[in-house]
């Protein structure tokens, strides 16, 4: 699940401002194009890694999985999405 | 009429009296005092702004006197009001003027929503406005000063006015507020400026303000567009160094340095975005005043 929030990427980052808390936070892209991936419809981590996969020319490694988890545990602790159970 | 057509002791008296309705750029203000410094400072450093007579509208209404307490006697001190409501605890009678400017200030950042107020300085050449946030002490000021005194057109030394409809520099042109060493420096860099009646031992240090270029007085209503936002920082010794700024950094560093971010939501987060979309961003460290102004002239000519 997300929450509903209003973004601006750049070349070098992004910023997004929360609609909820009217908190705005300074992203890396990676981050804020998982956080608009998770937005257009829940996914599970493996879906998220198939994106990356799709976006870049390197293959998932473990490294990658590891930097996912690390980028969705950043998004939960700012309140942007939350995990839910199949 | 402008102040200028006033001498002083008319202004006195009608600070006094009735007050004086001061227009400022797009704000006018009524302004009523007893104290001398406060007429003298006015009649110094507002010559060139026009007063609106027959009016009883103000966008501000503000006052500054003495309290009427036994300490009057003692080590006298200045209130500042605005609608009868006090802002600020009375300070040392030595300073009302800064006092006035302070809470002019005041009044602009808590209820001037119509703008993203952000707290920066702002200049203007070719039509094309350089935004200065910065923290205190950054020499934001004194760039600012030094660049009106090559030129540039002042807008305003502490208060960015951004339009949340059209994104155009609203000018807030006032004097210039410069502390401690700033105040020799700018009058060694340029013998021709007018500078006000140093404050000593304010919460900044001592203070003193620096007359606005008339000519950017007379263009006081005129807007300009956003063309850049640096965040100058004084470093003794280094050379003048101007680097781009990644945008979404300057985008989190204006909304910090803007007043009423939070209160505008949405609408202050869009603002901002755009701003930075339309600027260059740069920071620029710098300890010549001289080789910065050549650096931004070099700019706007870009």
């Amino acid at each position: 699940m997300c929450r509903e929030f209003h973004c601006k990427e750049w070349t070098d980052g992004a910023v997004i401002y929360d609609l909820a808390s009217g908190d705005t936070h300074h992203l890396t892209l990676a981050t804020s194009d998982i956080l608009n991936l998770i937005h257009s419809a829940p996914c599970t981590q493996e879906e998220i890694a198939s994106h990356v996969l799709s976006s870049g020319p390197d293959p998932v490694d473990k490294e990658t999985l590891v930097a996912i988890d690390g980028i969705l545990t950043h998004l939960m602790e700012l309140g942007f999405i939350e995990a839910i159970k199949h | 009429m402008n102040v200028s057509g006033l001498t002083a002791n008319e202004l006195a008296r009608e600070l006094r009296r009735e007050g004086v309705h001061l227009r400022i750029g797009n704000y006018l203000v009524h302004i009523q005092s007893s104290l001398p410094a406060v007429s003298q400072g006015l009649h110094l450093l507002y010559a060139d702004y026009p007063i609106e007579a027959d009016t009883a509208f103000a966008d501000f209404h503000v006052s500054l006197d003495q309290p009427k307490n036994m300490r009057r006697w003692l080590a006298p001190q200045v209130i500042f009001r605005t609608d009868n409501f006090v802002p600020f605890k009375p300070l040392p009678a030595d300073q009302a003027y800064p006092l006035l400017e302070w809470g002019l200030n005041w009044c602009i950042s808590t209820q001037y929503h119509r703008y993203l107020v952000i707290h920066g300085a702002v200049v203007e050449k070719n039509g094309r406005a350089m935004i200065l946030p910065a923290p205190p002490g950054s020499g934001k000021s004194t760039l600012c000063a030094a660049l009106v005194t090559r030129g540039w057109r002042l807008l305003s030394d502490e208060l960015t006015l951004v339009s949340l409809d059209t994104l155009e520099i609203v000018p807030m042109c006032r004097p210039v507020s410069l502390k401690n060493e700033s105040i020799q420096i700018i009058q060694d860099f340029e013998k021709t400026v007018t500078m006000g009646h140093a404050s000593y031992d304010t919460s900044k240090g001592t203070v003193a303000h620096m007359r606005a270029p008339t000519t950017s007085v007379l263009r006081s209503q005129e807007t300009a567009v956003p063309a850049w936002v640096v965040f100058p920082k004084y470093e003794p010794g280094v050379a003048a160094q101007l680097d781009e700024h990644p945008k979404a950094s300057a985008c989190m560093k204006i909304a910090e340095n803007t007043f009423n971010y939070s209160m505008l939501g949405l609408r202050g987060f869009q603002t901002v975005s755009d701003l930075i979309d339309q600027c260059a961003c740069y920071t620029f460290n710098y300890s010549n005043l001289d080789d910065a102004v050549t650096r931004f002239n070099h700019l706007a000519q870009q």
